[in-house]
């Protein structure tokens, strides 16, 4: 099920998706003195939706921010120039986050799982991409907040026993979401071991 | 895993099938272990009697009791037969608040019970709000047996039995004689290490490892007779290793704790008067000296405190050290004088070796050598060393020989998928590790510069409005700039990641050095982080996730491409579907452009 709702260029997965994928990923500037492969980005990107969620949450940060710099101006007469300079600032810094951060998240935030692993990348400014062998995987859970229930949304979080190991795909659409905790569920249930 | 049930009943009141089985099987054990064949019912259960805690507790809780009360005396010797009303009231606060508590800890001492059964570990306690608590013996991860100065007047030890997960499941007994203590710790490792022998074995699970945390209940030399000092000698103390020790932060705040407390204890007993005509005095007289003079008494003395308070904080964590190799394969760990304690670390549960080099031991050409263990907590044991620790700080000769001793005996069945690993140990003493390329040099000196440019222009707004720096303050923090440079490129030489046999080796910083030995079979994910100017550079941090330490150890500022070579080799299998061959570089730096090239995947 997981090769159906691949739209990639790459076709199954695994490393047969070599081909497609290699002209995507050039190499780092600095020297190359070993290997001649390279990490290709996940095949899936999450749920568009996700851009409402994220520029939702945004709001939801800058605009009480604002709201009480503009309460603390219309209230307080002598700072008010001041207050108004950090209204402005407070008004284009926060504005620009939530028009930018949601569509960056969006070319970054990408989902894979295959028989083996768990691959996937998040971030905007900062950017990470986390593998996580199936083998080693504790526990799969779908993590729904009010927002995302309101866009339709869910999170995926796998654990591993490490502590800084988990990864969490944000974004998907929650049907997607609970379909792919089942998979992950089946597959780890079915390799013996202690995970660790 | 284990479960703590209350029950209303009384003692053995849970109904016939009780005692024999004990509370019920864990609820939430997990799927992956191999059937737990139902222990039968009363029949394996009789075998094995519910036992008491020690009668000498009650002398134990006795004498804590009239320890608690000892103020309360002092105050009414001191205050005589002038006692007011309130007073009285609060001391009579005071009394019953230290009965009560003594009467419930023998309430809680008569009504323990414990046993070891062939399958598990359990506890039944209290009279009201009675619990119980039963573990697996196969999960069982620590046996932590206790000794303080108290109890081991008596003769007693305290004994935990922790599964490694969470705080709630460890089954505590307190206390039980402390040769009881070291024959139980003995049965329960017993049979980690047959597990050890027979990992397949049918009883044996993934979890039949204990690794133990366990201060010996008598002096190091006698307690665990026998079965210890079979053992294979890694390392034992030298007193000539002091001065290393002394080279710790410790040693200068030190002084302070002890002032402070010094402090304290005076003004607690209402001497606060005293103490505030005397420095005021002692300000009178400095004032008569030279400022110079007065600094160097005053900072000599503070050393001399410290030197003295370190030595003794080492001599009480560090008496009797030695690190052995027991049969089993197991290291194990005994130091300490008045707490004797000793750490025992199954060898199937070391990942790895952590040796730490702070920029002062590194300069006298020390180190210390910590383990990478899963289960164990990299906590603090209290008297600033840690429970992890495989060695005081030493030469560095001798934390390398001894890192290596450790990873060459460390060796655990493959784990499931893993294809075959390759053999051989780290020797940190020896081992050649990559250095990383000159991008993570220039955002070294940037940063060094950055930081210099900060203190000065800090130093240049914030003093002369402040008026407490006086006007050269900036050119000192211009005069920083370099050695901050300095800094810089040392942290750029101390990068470094290599494989080694069965070990990832990586190593990073400069005021604490830290070199990590991995094993390279414990790793259980990897993440690749980059902020922007690290895809600017060309440049990665690369975590290698895993159970044990930590959580997850950093190859800090590799070469992008490089890091992603070097993860494939290191762990074969993990990252290989989502390798592709690598194209002509120059393409695009911005994993976010690259998406740009396949379809977003919508909805299914």
């Amino acid at each position: 099920m997981e090769r159906a709702d691949d739209p990639g260029p790459g076709g199954a997965g695994g490393a047969g998706g070599a081909s497609g994928a290699a002209s995507r990923r050039g190499g780092a500037d600095g020297a190359d003195p070993s290997g001649g492969v390279a990490l290709r980005p996940p095949r899936h990107a999450v749920d568009p939706r996700a851009i409402r969620w994220w520029t939702t949450q945004a709001l939801l940060t800058v605009l009480p921010a604002a709201l009480a710099v503009a309460v603390a101006a219309a209230l307080l007469d002598g700072a008010r120039p001041w207050l108004l300079a950090l209204l402005a600032v407070v008004a284009v810094g926060g504005g620009a986050y939530a028009v930018v951060m949601p569509r960056w998240r969006y070319r970054v935030h990408r989902w894979e799982t295959t028989e083996e692993a768990v691959y996937a990348a998040a971030g905007w400014v900062w950017q990470e991409w986390r593998v996580a062998p199936l083998s080693r995987v504790q526990t799969v859970d779908t993590v729904r907040g009010p927002l995302q229930q309101l866009f339709g949304l869910a999170s995926v979080t796998v654990t591993t026993a490490s502590a800084k190991g988990e990864i969490t795909i944000d974004g998907l659409d929650h049907v997607l979401a609970t379909e792919v905790v089942d998979r992950l569920t089946a597959t780890t249930q079915a390799i013996p071991g202690d995970a660790t | 895993m284990s479960e703590r049930r209350p029950s209303d009943g009384r003692l053995g009141g849970d109904g016939a099938a009780a005692p024999a089985n004990g509370p019920a099987e864990p609820t939430g054990a997990p799927a992956n272990g191999p059937a737990h064949s139902p222990h039968g019912p009363s029949a394996a259960a009789g075998r094995e009697a519910w036992r008491g805690l020690a009668g000498r507790m009650v002398a134990v809780h006795g004498v804590r009791l009239a320890a608690s009360l000892a103020p309360l005396a002092f105050a009414l010797l001191i205050g005589g037969s002038d006692l007011n009303l309130s007073v009285a009231i609060a001391l009579g606060a005071i009394f019953g608040g230290a009965a009560l508590r003594s009467g419930a800890d023998v309430v809680s001492w008569a009504t323990t019970r414990y046993r070891v059964t062939p399958e598990r570990v359990e506890m039944r306690s209290g009279l009201l709000q009675r619990s119980e608590l039963s573990i697996p013996r196969d999960r069982v991860r620590t046996v932590n047996v206790t000794a303080k100065p108290l109890h081991r007047v008596f003769g007693l030890a305290t004994v935990e039995v922790g599964t490694g997960r969470s705080g709630q499941s460890r089954l505590r007994l307190d206390a039980i004689g402390a040769g009881e203590a070291v024959l139980l710790r003995s049965e329960l490792l017993a049979r980690g290490e047959a597990a050890v022998a027979a990992p397949a074995g049918a009883t044996m699970h993934d979890g039949a490892v204990p690794n133990a945390t366990t201060p010996d209940a008598a002096p190091p030399g006698r307690a665990v007779a026998g079965r210890a000092d079979a053992g294979e000698p890694l390392a034992r103390i030298r007193w000539r290793w002091l001065p290393f020790h002394l080279l710790s932060p410790w040693t200068l705040a030190l002084p302070l704790i002890v002032l402070g407390g010094a402090l304290q204890a005076l003004d607690s007993i209402g001497a606060d008067g005293t103490i505030r005509d005397a420095a005021s005095d002692g300000y009178d007289r400095a004032q008569q000296l030279p400022l110079g003079l007065t600094i160097a008494v005053l900072a000599g003395f503070a050393l001399l405190v410290g030197v003295v308070a370190a030595s003794a904080v080492f001599v009480e964590s560090w008496w009797g050290y030695r690190l052995t190799r027991e049969p089993g394969g197991t290291l194990h760990v005994r130091r300490g004088l008045l707490t004797s304690r000793s750490i025992t670390i199954e060898q199937r549960r070391l990942r790895g070796v952590e040796v730490a080099e702070s920029l002062p031991l590194r300069a006298a050409g020390g180190a210390t050598l910590l383990a990478i263990v899963s289960g164990l907590k990299a906590s603090d044991d209290g008297k600033g060393a840690r429970v992890d620790a495989l060695l005081p700080a030493a030469p560095r000769d001798v934390a390398t020989a001894v890192a290596a001793a450790v990873l060459r005996g460390a060796n655990r069945p493959p784990s499931a998928g893993t294809p075959a690993r390759p053999s051989g140990a780290a020797d940190l003493g020896t081992v050649q590790l990559l250095p990383h390329p000159r991008a993570a040099l220039r955002r070294r000196l940037v940063r060094a510069a950055g930081a210099t440019a900060a203190l000065v222009a800090a130093a240049a707004i914030a003093g002369p409005i402040a008026g407490l720096l006086p006007q050269w303050a900036p050119l000192v923090a211009v005069a920083l700039l370099a050695p901050a440079l300095l800094l810089g490129r040392d942290a750029h030489r101390s990068l470094g990641h290599g494989l080694a046999g069965r070990h990832l080796v990586t190593r990073h910083g400069t005021f604490v050095r830290r070199t990590y030995a991995l094993e390279r079979d414990g790793v259980i994910g990897w993440t690749l982080s980059r902020s922007p100017l690290q895809r600017r550079a060309g440049l990665a941090t690369l975590t290698a996730t895993t159970a044990a330490g930590a959580g997850g150890y950093r190859i800090v500022d590799a070469d992008d491409g490089e890091a992603v070579s070097f993860a494939a080799e290191a762990v074969p299998g993990v990252l290989a579907p989502f390798l592709v061959e690598r194209a002509a570089r120059g393409t695009s730096q911005r994993p976010g452009r690259r998406t740009s090239a396949s379809t977003p995947a919508t909805t299914r």
